[in-house]
């Protein structure tokens, strides 16, 4: 930005505003004349235009002519939703001048013209207002360039078990180099399913990998940290005693669930009780055994009522089947709550009808009264008679949980992978911006992930294999989400933005003298703008989202000049993925809305910054609604779950320092709530103008401590 | 260029238009619903019917939204067969989504006062295929599609399953000209709702005290530089 020569301010950039009548959509319900005329005479602007469809070829082709002859480095569209044809203007101004991050679309028509088209004072008003405020940004805002990465062709599989040898093999055999990590504590040998030839298949699988040219086999390796971004890893294995290093495009997590061991309160007699896996190793060994009174609890374990482990149903049936073959006159029973037999085809159901053909006893129990061990008998209440059983034992096999395996906890925190509540692999984060199509090169699967049975796991297999092929057979990835940027000179190493990161994007890096300093991985960067909120000298910048646009777009939002008299001032900060989203949808199907509301974009609630709150306070509004997605909803993992959290302390400084705390409103839309949005908008001015007695009200010069 | 007369007007327009854009930059108005301009046109609501003239031949009719402007082509858009054509699909989709306000105002724009036909069951979803074509063309990840054929056909992801290629940015809500869209039924988000032990976990951590007079960040690269020159000064 060159500067003035007279005044010593810095030259506005050339901005032309292009309005939109969409054939008379929004012609014919603002007074696109007079709107034209007050563009006009904001900073910087050098043309305006009117046209009926500026998004038809046509108009695209005057677009970019107006652009090139008239030299403008910035352009605003007032029409429609920026979501659906924001790409549109900015593809059409491709090949001008014009750098297309410096081409915005303000939505005037679902915002201004179709909700508010009655009273055309207002309509005109808040479209004034919508136009200022994107123009605001403009002339502010930086814009985000693309950036690429190159993808390394080859990947990493962490586990040894059937899932990951079969997604090795299946990558190799593509020509991928692989190298396949089986840790320290890994069973290798999945347990005590020997009688669906899982094992047979897993040693052959096996074989092929120690034969197969393109797979290294690290066996008794460890994870112990991964660098870099999706395409381009960095992992480090221990191996022995010595540590190697790892290039790799794409990571695949397949390590296999353990049953769970029979804990210490199990006191009584473990000759004759015994897990599922003991027993296979029992029935394995081939001694013959004296069994008369077999029991299978199926589900011992109560977490079993909540997860189902899928797999030890269908187990138990067999070995109770296998005890009937070799022990004839062995009373086998089996108790259970329900049974989950999930093969493919109908080969369980084949064998239920064995086993009872046998003559294997069946008897369910309820949730809530589970089988009582004693010492010599096990005693249930049978679920169909109501009648108590007791049943005698010599021995009594149970079903254990399937639990994650050891290290899956680690693997966590390396890859930055949140667990669910059972301490599996929750979900990788599926939500990324649209437009950066870079999936991470993290793929989980099987176990690491939920319990499954072996065919599920060869499926899942051959799903994951082909995923990650697809993701590494391309040659780059681009990711055009902005990306923060850290100033070095301010940065204190503090450590906030490492631990806020959803994708663990910022790293803390040595530097000369005492202070540390934070780095952004570009390509892991999804521009959430949580890092620049938590920064306590606002050291980040996040281009487009950053600290000077966003409070000068409140300014104008809130200027008195676009307000009638007296009328109260709300400003929505809204998360362009739900409630902006949500403000859009009501607008397009005319649902009224206070025209007192101004909604700025924001890209994520975890943006919503205490500062930008306090400014919209101290710029004279009545009102702050923050709109986030529902929780668990989020694009970028918790966003709105910080927003919360924040709010509610900002709710006790407000209060501490007089102001209500009601002025300040955080609701959770999803994109379609354009009733909700309506509804919660016009309840908010209700309770302004007719509850609040300090609205508008901010104490001068008020200097806050706010923990954010 | 080429040059047509629709309307008796004669205009001229660069090869390669669709008589809907042509009439759209000489500000002839045709009924839409299918149609975005953000979208390649698809031809599937048959609203944007208009007559060709044809010397020695029947009159025709064409959706202006995919018929390429040709050379001497005469195009009536308010002719009766045109307007026939339009009422007639109007009608229809009325009987199907009777009391989706965007319907009733497009068919009583179009002068559509009876509905001749019953159907057992009315649909919001007319079908248009807006929210498939926007998921595949301007978010790029065709997480829905139609399914099914004839009567059954209606807009799902793939298996009737909350699709995992959906990446929840919406533009599917707010494309649907009747509001029929639920979101939900293709998103289902499947992230893991936080809780407080992943508060504890740090997963969410708040930062610690700040102060927010926006002069202390100002003062802070002047503060450094001072430090700088002191320490310059003591070296």
């Amino acid at each position: 930005m060159a500067e003035d020569e007279e005044t010593g301010l810095p030259n506005q950039p050339r901005t032309g505003v292009i309005f939109c009548e969409c054939g008379g959509l929004i012609g014919g319900q603002i007074n696109l004349e007079q709107l034209e005329l007050q563009a006009s005479a904001l900073p910087g602007v050098v043309y305006t235009h009117r046209e009926a469809y500026p998004c038809s070829k046509d108009g695209q082709e005057r677009l970019r002519r107006a652009v090139e002859d008239r030299n403008l480095e910035r352009v605003l569209v007032a029409g429609c939703s920026p979501r659906l044809v924001e790409k549109l203007f900015r593809s059409a101004v491709q090949a001008t001048t014009l750098d297309p991050g410096y081409l915005l679309v303000a939505n005037v028509r679902e915002q201004a013209a179709l909700p508010h088209g009655d009273d055309p004072q207002a309509t005109l008003q808040k479209a004034a207002g919508i136009v200022e405020m994107a123009a605001a940004r403009l002339i502010t805002a930086e814009a985000a360039a693309p950036r690429y990465g190159k993808v390394r062709k080859s990947a990493l599989v962490v586990g040894g078990g059937l899932r990951g040898l079969s997604v090795a093999l299946a990558l190799a055999d593509r020509g991928i180099p692989v190298s396949l990590i089986e840790t320290e504590e890994e069973n290798r040998e999945p347990l005590y399913n020997a009688q669906d030839g899982r094992r047979r298949l897993a040693q052959e699988r096996l074989a092929a990998v120690q034969n197969h040219p393109g797979i290294r086999l690290l066996r008794d390796a460890r994870l112990m940290a991964v660098y870099g971004h999706p395409g381009d890893y960095e992992a480090r294995v221990a191996l022995g005693n010595q540590t190697i290093s790892l290039q790799t495009g794409a990571i695949v997590v397949a390590n296999e669930a353990t049953a769970k061991p029979l804990g210490s309160g199990h006191w009584f007699d473990r000759t004759r009780i015994k897990t599922q896996n003991e027993f296979a190793a029992e029935l394995e060994a081939g001694e013959a055994l004296v069994l008369k009174d077999v029991v299978f609890i199926l589900c011992a374990e109560e977490s079993q009522l909540q997860h189902c482990s899928r797999v030890c149903c269908a187990v138990g049936l067999q070995q109770a089947v296998r005890v009937k073959q070799l022990y004839p006159d062995a009373n086998v029973t089996v108790l259970f709550r329900e049974l989950y037999l999930s093969g493919i085809g109908r080969s369980q159901m084949a064998e239920l009808v064995q086993a009872r053909n046998l003559g294997v006893t069946f008897f369910r129990y309820g949730q809530q009264l589970p089988p009582v061990i004693g010492d010599k008998t096990i005693d249930i209440q049978d679920l169909l008679t109501r009648e108590p059983v007791r049943i005698p034992y010599d021995r009594a096999i149970l079903s254990m949980p399937l639990v994650p395996a050891g290290n899956t906890r680690t693997l966590s925190t390396l890859l930055g992978l949140p667990l669910d509540e059972y301490g599996f692999l929750a979900e990788p984060r599926t939500r990324l911006r649209p437009g950066s199509f870079a999936d991470p090169g993290i793929y989980v699967l099987g176990s690491a992930q939920q319990p499954a049975d072996s065919a599920e796991a060869l499926f899942q297999a051959y799903l994951t294999s082909a995923r990650t092929f697809r993701f590494l057979n391309q040659e780059t990835i681009r990711v055009e989400s902005p990306v923060a940027k850290i100033d070095a000179n301010l940065c204190t190493g503090c450590g906030n933005c490492p631990q806020v990161c959803p994708t663990n994007a910022v790293h803390l890096e040595k530097r000369d003298g005492i202070l540390s300093l934070s780095t952004v991985d570009e390509l892991l960067c999804v521009g959430c703008g949580n890092c620049v909120v938590v920064c306590p000298v606002k050291a980040i910048n996040l281009p487009g989202w950053d600290n000077q646009e966003i409070p000068a777009q409140i300014s104008v939002a809130l200027d008195e000049s676009r307000f009638m008299p007296g009328q109260c001032k709300i400003l929505a900060l809204a998360c362009e993925w739900s409630a902006y989203g949500a403000v859009e949808t009501a607008g397009h199907h005319r649902i009224p809305m206070p025209d007192c509301a101004r909604i700025l974009r924001m890209n994520c609630s975890a943006r919503f910054d205490p500062f930008h709150i306090l400014w919209a306070f101290l710029n004279g509004a009545d009102g702050v609604l923050l709109g986030a997605c529902k929780p668990g909803e989020c694009h970028y993992g918790m966003g709105n779950l910080y927003a919360r959290e924040r709010v509610e302390v900002l709710h006790e400084e407000l209060a501490q320092h007089g102001i209500d705390p009601r002025r300040l409103r955080l609701e959770f839309f999803s994109v379609q709530d354009g009733e909700k949005v309506a509804a919660v908008l016009a309840d908010f001015q209700n309770q302004i103008e007719n509850g609040m007695a300090d609205r508008g009200q901010m104490p001068g010069g008020v200097r806050m401590k706010v923990k954010l | 260029m080429i040059s047509l007369t629709i309307d008796e007007q004669s205009i001229q327009v660069p090869a390669g238009r669709t008589l809907l854009e042509a009439c759209r930059e000489h500000g002839i108005s045709i009924p839409t619903l299918c149609y975005h301009p953000a979208l390649e046109p698809y031809g599937g609501c048959r609203l944007c019917m208009v007559e060709l003239e044809i010397p020695g031949r029947p009159p025709r009719l064409v959706a202006a939204c995919v018929y390429p402007c040709e050379e001497g082509l005469v195009v009536h858009t308010r002719s009766a067969l045109a307007l026939k054509s339009r009422m007639m699909t109007a009608e229809l989709l009325l009987a199907g989504a009777r009391g989706v306000p965007e319907i009733e105002q497009l068919a009583a724009e179009l002068g559509v006062e009876t509905v001749r036909f019953q159907l057992a069951e009315t649909n919001t979803c007319v079908l248009c295929g807006l929210c498939v074509r926007a998921c595949r063309e301007i978010v790029g990840v065709s997480a829905i599609s139609l399914i099914e054929r004839g009567m059954a056909k209606k807009v799902s992801a793939p298996f009737e399953l909350a699709s995992s290629r959906c990446i929840g940015c919406g533009t599917c809500v707010l494309i649907c000209p009747t509001g029929a869209f639920r979101f939900d039924e293709v998103a289902g988000f499947h992230n893991v709702e936080p809780t407080l032990e992943g508060y504890r976990r740090g997963y969410y951590r708040a930062s610690g005290e700040i102060d927010l007079r926006p002069d202390f960040v100002q003062d802070l690269p002047a503060l450094l530089r001072r430090q700088g020159q002191a320490g310059e000064a003591k070296g």
